[in-house]
């Protein structure tokens, strides 16, 4: 996609966003939506976030087919031996799989892009010149990265499910306590996962809607966040660094596997939803004062 | 456009910073509040604690040790769902306890666990990331249930090769350092406590005998239900624990009856194993005693009594299966020398040292030469 396309996407988004305000007069509640549905149909509908969540929805169908080919196995990674029992395992297993990298540089890239993409092709101007709040800006465009962070686990949670039970069987199968489960069950497991896997996203995206702010330039914005996502990761992996952490916001992603015990442990996956509010919340309380008080140029 | 303008802006994020701060900063400290409680004795509190045995209740327990060991290859830290694992870093489990002859223990990993289930005659050990379950059938008619509490036959009983006899609740590390009392330790109370919400009374412990690497034991006691809440080892001239296990969230309703029960997976390795034997030694079964190692092991004896007695024992061959062998082979190879003794390998933790000759090992929470001398006189 170049950079002429992108421009074209960003005018035609904010023109969208201008007219629609215009025609209505004073915000109201309806505007409010109409808003949202205007950024939601900019992020869905950019090319770029499409590959992104066509990528995604790739893995399940690359690991489902490769495990098919090789036949049943109980080597690999966590879930695997468990995929030829009950095919909504793959679903888990393709979550495993993108949350180290794939996972969090989508949302990086749509989260960096928010404000920084508006302010590059120099919309940002004319998004403010309507009479929508800086405020409700911003709660629209992070209300957009969250919805694209659950949208993109739910996807390949779903991809994951469906391929899985199109190549193996829906047999009777276990939870990680060896407690059977139907298939049913282990799908609305799997939604649970989906959604706490979703809002450990939504604190990537608080993070990336602050460099969003920060900057004019979006890759800057979109690599910055990526390399804070996967520095935490990386701090998160050295045992010496015990100490801090239950600070670092990739901590509590893999929690979700509390999800599949029985009862569901709750204790680690409430921390880790706490994380995530407190992320989105410190975040996203700075990208606002920032945003509130900055010049708008470009 | 805002009620908030240049720099006054910035004192929402750093207000939602502080809030954020201090909900972390009360959890931390709401831990450390000593709850009035009536005053009891050490006697009153240790017979409750022998009463208790067997409470129902189920709970959330985190175990941590720091015993100074050298970084062992495979012995993980967080996130591993090997039993032996335990030695080094922290780790959650959760439990389970109904009565003498149902309890369950899962330690949690990282998108797996590993469980031991005891209910009645039967006792299952399941690892989800290896998909193994391994069922021990226990002796008909164990009359131990009142000097051995219920929670005495889960890991410790197990054959293993590591040094995995760490207790892994604080139902079994109240078990082993009850054992203890005697003429040789001071047992003294200390004020109370606040484990996993409840008020608790502390008993202190310490040995008598100051050649001991253990400094006290601290033993917190649930006010109510008399239950021990945690376990602290400090070794001797230190004021942090080297080893801990306590309750973070603990619950005295009745587990279900389900729990209890466990079936092997579709597609699981299902094995069967003699308690106290070695795996595959078809009638040379012998029957361990329920919570220490070294009576699975035929050859061990103590030498010296009490809290500096020192076990000698024989390793592993190393080809014992799965059971770390080859862990053990490469940390003996590691092992530091010991200077004017030729052969003999040493492993100085904080709170025990262990001399390695050959294959013969002497294990006690005392300094070298107490461990030396152990080993000069087998």
């Amino acid at each position: 996609m170049s950079a002429a396309d992108l421009v074209a996407d960003g005018v035609a988004g904010v023109a969208g966003h201008a007219a629609r305000v215009a025609v209505t007069g004073r915000p109201r509640r309806r505007v409010s939506t109409r808003l949202l549905r205007s950024e939601l149909g900019l992020v869905f509908g950019r090319r770029r976030n499409q590959l992104a969540l066509v990528v995604l929805a790739g893995v399940p169908i690359l690991i489902g087919t490769a495990l098919k080919l090789s036949g049943p196995s109980t080597e690999g990674p966590a879930f695997f031996a468990r995929i030829t029992h009950n095919g909504a395992f793959l679903a888990f297993a393709s979550l495993v799989a993108v949350l180290p990298l794939f996972l969090p540089l989508a949302v990086s890239v749509v989260a960096g892009d928010a404000v920084s993409g508006e302010a590059q092709s120099g919309t940002l101007r004319y998004l403010l010149a309507v009479p929508v709040g800086r405020t409700r800006l911003l709660v629209v465009k992070y209300t957009a990265i969250v919805t694209f962070c659950l949208a993109s686990t739910v996807l390949v949670a779903a991809v994951g499910a469906a391929v899985g039970l199109l190549l193996f069987p829906a047999g009777s199968t276990t939870l990680l306590s060896a407690t059977p489960v139907s298939t049913a069950a282990v799908l609305g497991r799997l939604l649970l996962v989906a959604l706490y896997v979703g809002a450990g996203m939504a604190a990537v995206g608080a993070i990336g809607l602050l460099v969003s702010v920060l900057t004019e330039t979006p890759v800057a914005a979109m690599a910055t966040t990526a390399g804070v996502a996967v520095l935490s990761e990386v701090l998160d992996a050295i045992p010496q660094l015990h100490a801090i952490q239950p600070y670092l916001v990739s901590h509590y992603w893999l929690q979700f596997g509390d999800l599949l015990r029985d009862p569901i442990a709750t204790t680690g996956l409430m921390q880790g939803l706490a994380a995530a509010a407190a992320y989105a919340a410190i975040f996203g309380s700075l990208a606002w004062a920032r945003f509130g008080g900055k010049d708008v140029s470009g | 456009m805002s009620i908030l303008s240049g720099r006054a802006r910035w004192a929402v994020p750093a207000v939602v910073t502080a809030t954020v701060a201090a909900v972390i900063g009360t959890a931390v400290l709401s831990a450390e509040a000593a709850p009035p409680l009536p005053v009891r004795s050490a006697g009153e509190l240790l017979v409750g604690l022998q009463q208790a045995a067997g409470t129902p209740l189920s709970g959330t327990v985190v175990e941590t040790a720091a015993l100074g060991l050298p970084a062992l290859p495979n012995v993980g830290g967080h996130g591993t769902t090997d039993l032996t694992s335990l030695v080094s870093g922290s780790h959650t489990l959760r439990v389970w306890v109904d009565g003498p002859e149902r309890a369950r223990l899962a330690l949690l990993g990282t998108l797996g666990e590993s469980d031991v289930i005891h209910n009645g005659r039967d006792l299952w050990m399941w690892n989800s990331d290896k998909n193994v379950a391994s069922h021990y059938a226990l002796p008909a008619g164990r009359q131990d249930a009142g000097s051995g509490p219920p929670t005495a036959v889960l890991p410790s009983s197990l054959p293993s090769a590591l040094p995995t006899a760490l207790p892994s609740t604080p139902q079994q590390a109240a078990d082993a350092v009850l054992k203890l009392i005697g003429p040789s330790t001071t047992v003294t109370t200390s004020g109370t406590a606040t484990i996993a919400g409840r008020p608790a009374y502390e008993l202190v412990l310490a040995p008598k005998d100051h050649r001991s690497l253990v400094g006290e034991v601290r033993l917190a006691v649930d006010a109510e239900k008399s239950v021990p809440l945690r376990v602290q080892v400090i070794p001797r001239g230190s004021t942090a624990p080297a080893f801990e296990v306590g309750f973070t969230q603990i619950s005295f309703a009745r587990p279900s009856a389900a729990q209890f029960r466990f079936t092997p997976p579709p597609g699981a390795t299902v094995t069967q194993e003699q308690l106290g034997g070695t795996a595959g030694t078809p009638g040379a079964t012998r029957h361990a005693a329920p919570d220490s190692s070294a009576a699975t092991d035929p050859t061990a004896r103590t030498v010296g009594s009490g809290w500096t007695a020192v076990v000698i024992g024989t390793l592993p061959t190393g080809t014992e299966s799965g059971n770390g062998g080859d862990t053990l082979t490469a940390l003996l190879r590691d092992l530091p020398t010991v200077p004017g003794h030729p052969g003999t390998r040493m492993l100085a933790g904080t709170l025990f040292t262990a001399v390695i000759d050959g294959d013969t090992i002497a294990v006690g929470a005392v300094p070298a030469d107490l461990a030396l001398a152990a080993m000069s006189r087998r």
